[in-house]
């Protein structure tokens, strides 16, 4: 290893930067600084290792950004500040303490290197550094920031501990009024991430030059729909947005509430990821009815949408888990889909995930029970040409609820339900599986041949292919059906 | 730019340890030290091309590698802004291929610099960063045999920049 020419051993420490988080790149730097001294000297001498300053508290950081702006030379800076709400709880703020802070005063002198910036309102967590003068509140930051001119800022990350839900609403100065880069010159930015604090953060007058947005909903007490009316709103005055991107995790889905949103559009948007994981409602409430008023609407907002990922977990058979399960059918996709009247969509990318880490990585459930089925009617999005479909678990997929017994006619969502398979064209030119146990898709494909045979429209159809423990098998239109036979007799 | 007449060209290689080798022009133009020698001795065929920096078992190694690559575009010069979202995956067939022993990794690695191989460079930097990432400097230390030779002096800025990375 020492014989290496610093030069690659410099190139091995590009790659490794490169391929792990912001979050972790001072702690790989210091990792291999603290080797030898030859891979120290190397380390040092390599800026890109070095690009990433954070304000958490300016209890002994100066030290350490200071050294990274010297170690990172004239590379482009990502750089955080954390600032904590809930130091202004009760006083008044004092912006002497701000002038004083070396370290912010470090980090914004070096504005015009920044390429991404992270602005995070910490919750109450417990800090080895607890003087307040150390904590560094969001209307300090506001004013002390007013000035920050970054020419080649991309991306700006927007972010709210879930503990700050209820003070962003009624603090003593309301923080859904902080918007600390209302004065800023960016003319480069690109990228908006925002996570459980409202739009209005991001001022209008970026709107229109924005290509991605991320919204992550996290935690609990958020009131979910607002932050969807909240989302779709910000559509207003947004021409750009080509990609955009919803996460919900561990939320409550509140079916009591349905705030209306504007009309907000997001006709430029072409690519749209919608995760939902962790989620529950409380309550007898029916699950179908919730998540498709939630999404209700989305493709006739996002009209140009011919990209769609959605990323859920099946939830378990508890009470609570009725948001994502309908008797005892998963029916997230279904929801989302039906919800959603999408006109011109042409890819379909799902990943379902088990509710927890274990689960998805080493599914064993029992061969006949508990195994979860998904629903996902063939004729959901008659416009799909590409159809893909991942997951670790063992599960099972089917297209339609078929002649159930149920007699309550007057069920709304079997209604619904019964609406989606209506047979019509279905477009599909390839469906892609990678998942652990084949059997369970086989009869939802075998239906897919047989409702496209019926309708005319098989010959469209090119090539099934699946994806098992690494190793790729292409099945081409005319074999689907000999191995759809072969999967169920093997 | 190559002509017809060069892809059905042979180049010959010799390696440190006198073993020659006699490979088609266009794997031996992966690398472009070789093609520039090439360039320099012009259409000479007999003459071979010394590489007293890479030994035989080690060349055969890596003509492995240019041999299944010999078709790959030219690689597209790095932009410095474009680098940001890098992973350390690499193909199925370079993953198989640098399955080796740590000494011969090196070697390959040090072939691939001093031949100008820039992909298979590539292939075994990620390597190495995969083998590293992750792990802390006594771990690093451990796994190739490397003597902490930090004097007390860096021992001491050292225990002090270790505080940095506390995720606080």
């Amino acid at each position: 290893m020492l014989s290496l020419p610093s030069e690659t051993l410099h190139s091995i420490f590009e790659n490794l930067i490169k391929s792990v988080v912001p979050e972790e790149y001072l702690s790989t730097a210091i990792a291999l600084s603290h080797v030898c001294r030859s891979f120290r000297q190397v380390a040092v001498h390599c800026p890109e290792l070095w690009t990433c300053l954070k304000r958490k508290s300016s209890c002994i950081e100066l030290d350490a950004v200071e050294t990274c702006i010297e170690r990172s030379r004239d590379r482009p800076l990502d750089v955080a500040f954390s600032l904590h709400p809930h130091s202004t709880l009760g006083q008044d703020y004092l912006p002497s303490t701000m002038a004083g802070d070396t370290v912010v005063q470090a980090l914004l002198s070096t504005n015009k290197r920044w390429r991404r910036c992270t602005i995070y309102l910490c919750g109450e967590e417990p800090s080895s550094c607890d003087a307040t003068d150390d904590k560094l509140v969001p209307f300090h930051f506001q004013t002390t920031s007013s000035g920050v001119d970054a020419p080649i800022l991309e991306h700006l990350s927007f972010l709210a501990h879930p503990s700050l839900t209820r003070l962003i609403a009624n603090g003593p100065r309301k923080l859904d009024e902080f918007s600390p880069i209302s004065n800023w010159v960016i003319p480069n930015l690109r990228s908006v991430t925002i996570q459980n604090a409202l739009s209005s953060s991001i001022p209008s007058k970026f709107r229109a030059q924005l290509t991605d947005l991320e919204v992550r909903v996290v935690g609990p007490d958020v009131n979910v729909h607002s932050r969807i009316c909240d989302i779709l709103e910000f559509g207003i005055g947004t021409t750009s947005v080509s990609t955009l991107r919803l996460s919900f995790n561990g939320c409550r889905f509140n079916p009591a509430a349905y705030p209306r949103p504007k009309a907000g559009m997001f006709s430029s948007v072409r690519s749209l990821y919608i995760e939902i994981l962790n989620c529950i409602q409380p309550g007898p409430y029916d699950n179908l009815s919730t998540l498709r008023r939630s999404f209700s609407g989305f493709g006739l907002r996002m009209k140009g949408v011919v990209e769609l990922r959605i990323t859920f977990d099946v939830g378990n058979s508890g009470e609570e888990n009725n948001l994502i399960r309908w008797r005892g059918l998963i029916s997230t996709l279904h929801s989302l889909l039906h919800a959603g009247r999408y006109t011109v969509l042409e890819i379909l990318d799902v990943t379902i995930l088990g509710r927890n880490q274990q689960e998805n990585a080493n599914s064993s459930h029992d061969e006949q029970e508990n195994i979860p089925v998904v629903l996902l009617p063939h004729c959901c999005i008659p416009s799909i040409k590409n159809l893909r479909i991942e997951t670790a678990l063992d599960l099972s997929i089917v297209g339609d609820v078929g002649d159930t017994s149920i007699s309550d006619s007057e069920d709304l969502e079997l209604l619904f339900i019964k609406r989606e398979e209506v047979l019509r064209p279905i477009s599909l030119e390839t469906v892609t599986l990678t998942v652990s146990k084949v059997k369970g898709f086989v009869p939802w494909v075998r239906q897919l041949v047989s409702k496209m045979r019926e309708t005319s429209c098989w010959n469209r159809f090119s090539k099934l292919t699946m994806v098992r423990n690494g190793e790729q098998e292409v099945i081409p239109r005319d074999d689907v059906e000999l191995w759809c036979d072969d999967a169920i007799n093997s | 730019m190559s002509t017809t007449e060069d892809k059905t060209r042979k180049v010959k290689l010799v390696t440190s340890d006198n073993e020659e080798f006699e490979v088609d022009w266009e794997v031996a133009t992966r690398s472009v030290l070789i093609k520039h020698m090439l360039e320099d001795i012009g259409e000479s065929e007999e003459q071979a091309i010394p590489l007293p920096n890479v030994t035989a078992n080690v060349l055969k190694k890596v003509l492995e590698w240019c041999e299944h690559h010999r078709k790959d575009p030219e690689p597209a010069p790095e932009s410095s802004d474009d680098n940001r979202k890098r992973t350390l995956e690499i193909g199925d067939w370079d993953a198989k291929f640098i399955q080796v022993d740590q000494e011969m990794l090196f070697e390959i690695i040090l072939a691939a610099n001093y031949l100008d191989i820039k992909a298979l460079l590539d292939v075994g930097c990620k390597t190495v960063a995969n083998m590293i990432k992750g792990k802390q400097p006594e771990e690093i230390r451990k796994m190739f045999n490397i003597v902490n030779d930090f004097t007390p002096e860096e021992e001491a800025q050292i225990k002090k920049e270790n505080e940095w990375a506390e995720d606080r």
